[in-house]
């Protein structure tokens, strides 16, 4: 009996587990490079953009696996357009960041209303961008720059994406992140045994207190564990706390909220949506305006830690999106997927990226990884999709 | 329903991205900007290009799959009686 | 006595928590017809499953003896190769290849590498003889309807050297006329030798052309009637096998309810299709219902039954829609969309429950409290338990038959999906409901319990609209009947005036009128 709860514990947090294990060969692989404070901070700054696009690209597939392809060549316009107002205008850092969001708003309901009102399928309408997106950003840069890019960004806009909290010098222990960590875990201790009272109140299945115990504990116990190392390493970076908060906002909106089992319920069968009363045009066009506006705001920590805006940025961010998506188990039909999947998704791509740069590996090699990754996503959605039958 | 072909095109973009790496292994090749050995190098080149296609064959066959079941599950059209226009 | 050509002995079959089979036992003899009946969820199907392959060997417990050997399937190729050919209840033919492709599809003639495309299309037209197909192989399936595609999936099996054909629900998508002709060419096939399995749900069918009927429930093989003789088995004899009881009535009574105002009134309502304007799918219809009643739409397929419920819904069907409704008495415009309509409290309950109805990837949580998510939630926040307690309370009353309401709705029997179907629509509590078929595809017990269901909203004061193409249903059920055909409303009864005879009279009558 406990065995067989074991299994299906193993089962249902696959991907966490793979997680585990990849982390471990590349803690021996690197020597215990990869368990520096140093790497914990990179792990976050280097993949900012992975989780705050995976959760608009998840809203977009939950809507029956639709894409967006123009989101990387939209973080380059973006960054071209921000380089201008900051760098060359001198516009302050919010009103820069204003009428950028605002800009992602306008593309974000023309997309929208595209592909929901004139029904253009998505990856088409993407396309578009895909495509026009890269070289209108170049074309932007190469007017105003001699050298193709802009640099630097104001320190204050770097400040706010790529700074930290409370900094203090590396290798002094920061307080305010360690009690930051004790406090997140501590909530997640309490809002775990909370929600299993209530269902107890009620009558409702609930866990045992082992399992609950395990739970929530193994969770702190990694929010803890990651907080001392990056307490280390100068503070909690600003970047940590934008793709925490997006994280949060968008796991309610999905598991909670009426809006996002909309979504989930297009995904699945999208008439059975529309003769529900579910204004499936809406949903349609709320997940590409989010997507844009996600799009902009996934730029802001790539710019400040590039601190520049060049031709070539945000190349590939999409592949990374989706397969963040494709690897944290979002089903590619649509209907199916979770935001902490996303992120453990996105979390074991960071990992193996981070991990491959440290050891140096070559780049080649580097893309047979990254290629096996992709197939192995392929594979098992394949044989989930045929177990489903 | 639109889930089979926009999960062919997710296969699809998944298995073009693996033989464009296959593409960028090849390009590092040819300008030695690369230390792995040439005859591993093409190895993995060619298992890309491969898999990459084997993707692709199989996104097309879930597309023209999710076309059969489009016919089968939109009934075919009612007998509407055209007497309804006289 | 016959040779023994099919054995199937002691098969269990279980799934992660189900037994879907417990220790069947299943005999056919060659050349015989042989029907295999049961509720939905019985077993049927996971029989057949398990028969051509499609479960391989080792998943299952038991032993195949098929010509007196034992078999190991792996495939369903490897059923195939022995002459077991199953065909399914959805047809699965690419409707943008010509008839020859699709009946060579995945057994191509000639070499490995070049079709013979010669010999395809000449073979192909052999087989489609035999059938009694007059079509070309080289016809677009597209091209042909429904009848016909059946007739062509046939064809198909005959040329893969059928020696045991599995016939899954092969009238349930055809209308009576082609029904009885597929019925008919099994009965010749009979006389060459053929042998065949047919799963079916509609006793007619199965009393006339089966020799022996197998009856199934619960995942085992209850007996084996045998239908040889002079007289035909009777329905009731089957169904009292089915269901395990004896059903002395087939439409529950009910009683002493009083009928009150008109609650919903259309007057001369006419719908466009929306994609020819200039047809005109539904025309002038005017009809009413009262509170506590039962009103049954009686037409065939295509008459626009679906349509009408469809545009009162909200306009969720047609354009140029014209007329006026009035909701107690007082004149509404209802907006474009189910939204609208769910605020007016009119519910409709859709005939494809898996086509637009549910989601079957979702739980019956998910599915009961979907029309009505304001209820459950406070500023669009979900709350977890009352939907949780709703979903429950539903299950309880409709006595829907899961584990748990996590159960994903796709997982459920079609009885209990349509169960799930029917729970969404009472919790948006509307007023008015329209049902459009909703006993289509579901097995006697279940129906009987949804009829119950309709009873009880009845009496509960909520205005009811039938629709079906089941007379019997429409006659045993209904206050009240409207007959409609090609879009016009041709007459109306009183349930105590109605009889099968002088409905189809007046839709024969209506017909001729043009």
């Amino acid at each position: 009996m406990d065995k067989k709860l074991v299994l299906s514990a193993l089962k249902k947090n696959a991907m966490l587990i793979v997680l585990v294990l990849v982390y471990l060969f590349f803690l021996i692989l690197t020597h215990g490079g990869i368990f520096e404070p140093s790497s914990f901070t990179e792990l976050i700054n280097q993949n900012a953009y992975v989780y705050i696009l995976g959760a608009g690209m998840l809203m977009c597939m939950l809507t029956g696996g639709n894409i967006d392809l123009s989101c990387g060549a939209f973080v380059c316009l973006i960054s071209a357009i921000g380089g201008v107002f900051m760098i060359l205008q001198g516009l302050g850092t919010g009103v820069s960041i204003l009428l950028l969001l605002l800009i992602g708003v306008v593309y974000g309901c023309v997309l929208g209303f595209l592909i929901a009102y004139v029904h253009i399928p998505p990856w088409i309408a993407t396309l578009a961008g895909y495509l026009s997106f890269r070289g209108l950003g170049t074309f932007i840069l190469s007017s105003n720059s001699k050298t193709g890019s802009l640099a630097p960004f104001p320190a204050d806009f770097r400040n706010l994406f790529y700074g930290r909290i409370f900094p203090t010098e590396k290798g002094v222990f920061n307080i305010p992140c360690f009690l930051f960590g004790i406090i997140a875990a501590a909530i997640v201790v309490l809002s775990v045994f909370s929600a299993r009272r209530n269902r107890i109140k009620k009558g409702y299945e609930a866990d045992t207190v082992k399992q609950a115990a395990i739970k929530s504990g193994i969770s702190a116990a990694a929010i803890i564990l990651v907080m001392t190392r990056m307490a280390m390493d100068g503070g909690i970076p600003t970047t940590l706390l934008w793709v925490a908060g997006i994280i949060l906002i968008y796991s309610f909106i999905t598991s909670k909220t009426t809006i996002g089992r909309h979504f989930y319920v297009v995904g699945g069968n999208i008439e059975a949506a529309r003769l529900s009363g579910v204004n499936t045009k809406r949903i349609m066009f709320i997940a590409y305006l989010n997507m844009a506006v996600l799009t902009t705001i996934a730029t802001m920590p790539v710019i400040a830690r590039s601190n520049s805006a060049y031709a070539n940025l945000g190349k590939n961010f999409e592949m990374d999106a989706i397969s963040a998506c494709v690897v944290g188990g979002v089903s590619a039909s649509g209907g199916a997927g979770t935001v902490l999947g996303m992120v453990i998704g996105a979390t074991l791509i960071g990992v193996i990226n981070l991990g491959m740069s440290l050891i140096s590996l070559d780049a080649n090699y580097q893309r047979v990884v990254k290629g096996f990754v992709l197939l192995a996503a392929v594979v098992f959605d394949i044989l989930s999709k045929k177990r489903a039958k | 329903m639109m889930n089979g072909s926009t999960r062919s095109g997710l296969l699809a973009l998944a298995g073009g991205y693996i033989i464009y790496l296959a593409w960028e292994m090849f390009q590092a090749m040819r300008n030695g900007t690369t230390s792995v050995a040439p005859a591993l190098n093409i190895v993995f080149i060619v298992f890309f290009v491969l898999a990459g296609s084997a993707v692709l064959f199989y996104a097309y066959r879930v597309w023209r799959k999710s076309k059969k079941d489009d016919a089968e599950e939109t009934p075919p059209p009612r007998p509407e009686n055209d007497n309804s226009l006289k | 006595m016959a040779k023994i050509l099919l054995e199937m002995r002691n098969i269990t079959k279980t799934f992660p928590g189900v037994k879907a089979l417990d220790n069947v036992n299943f005999q056919v003899e060659e050349g015989e017809i042989h029907a295999l009946v049961g509720e939905n969820g019985a077993g049927k199907s996971t029989l057949m499953n398990v028969l051509s392959g499609i479960y391989p060997y080792g998943t299952y417990e038991g032993d195949i003896v098929y010509n007196g050997n034992v078999c190991k399937f792996n495939t369903i190729k490897d059923s195939e190769k022995l002459g077991i050919v199953i065909i399914h209840q959805e047809l699965a033919l690419v409707p943008e290849m010509t008839i020859g492709e699709n009946m060579y599809l995945g057994n191509e003639r000639g070499h490995k590498f070049a079709i013979d495309w010669n010999k395809t299309y000449s073979e192909a037209d052999k087989y489609l003889k035999m059938v009694g197909l007059s079509e070309s192989s080289k016809t677009l399936v597209k091209d042909i309807g429904t009848g016909k595609q059946q007739l062509v999936e046939i064809a198909k099996a005959l040329a893969k050297q059928a020696k045991l054909l599995i016939l899954d629900e092969p009238t349930s998508s055809l209308n009576e006329e082609d029904s009885r002709a597929l019925l008919d060419l099994m009965l010749s096939f009979k006389k060459q030798g053929m042998t065949m399995i047919i799963i079916s749900h509609k006793l007619n069918e199965v009393s006339y052309v089966a020799d022996t009927i197998t009856v199934v429930r619960d995942g085992a093989t209850i007996e084996t009637i045998d239908n040889s003789g002079q007289e035909p088995v009777s329905e009731e004899r089957i169904i009292k096998g089915m269901v395990g009881r004896e059903m002395t009535n087939r439409f529950p009574k009910r009683e002493n309810v009083p009928i009150g105002d008109k609650m919903l009134e259309v007057t001369d309502w006419t719908v466009h299709h929306p994609l020819y304007p200039e047809r005109k799918v539904v025309d002038g219809v005017s009809m009413y219902v009262r509170k506590g009643e039962v009103v049954g739409i009686y037409g065939l397929m295509g008459a626009g039954r679906t349509e009408l419920a469809m545009s009162i819904f909200g306009q969720t069907y047609g354009t140029n829609i014209s007329g006026s409704m009035k909701i107690d008495g007082k004149p509404v415009k209802i907006r474009k969309g189910a939204d609208d309509a769910i605020r007016h409290k009119i519910a409709y309950v859709t005939e494809d429950r898996k086509g637009n109805g549910l989601v079957l990837s979702q739980s019956i949580k998910v599915n009961t409290s979907l029309a009505h998510l304001d209820a459950i939630s406070s500023h669009t926040v979900i709350d977890g338990d009352k939907e949780y307690a709703v979903a429950e309370e539903y299950r309880d009353k409709l006595k829907i038959k899961t584990p748990t309401v996590e159960q994903l709705v796709g997982n459920l029997s079609g009885g209990n999906q349509q169960k799930v179907l029917l729970a969404k629509w009472m919790f948006a509590e509307p007023d008015i409901m329209l049902l459009d078929e909703p006993t289509r595809g579901i097995d006697v017990g279940a129906k009987y319990e949804i009829y119950c269901i309709i009873n009880d909203l009845a009496a509960a004061g909520k205005c009811v609209v039938m629709i079906s193409s089941e007379l019997p249903e429409v006659l045993g059920m209904s206050d009240r009947i409207y007959i409609m055909n090609e879009g016009k409303f041709v007459g109306e009864m009183k349930a105590e005036d109605a009889t099968q005879e002088n409905i189809m009279a007046l839709i024969l009558k209506s017909g001729r009128g043009e």
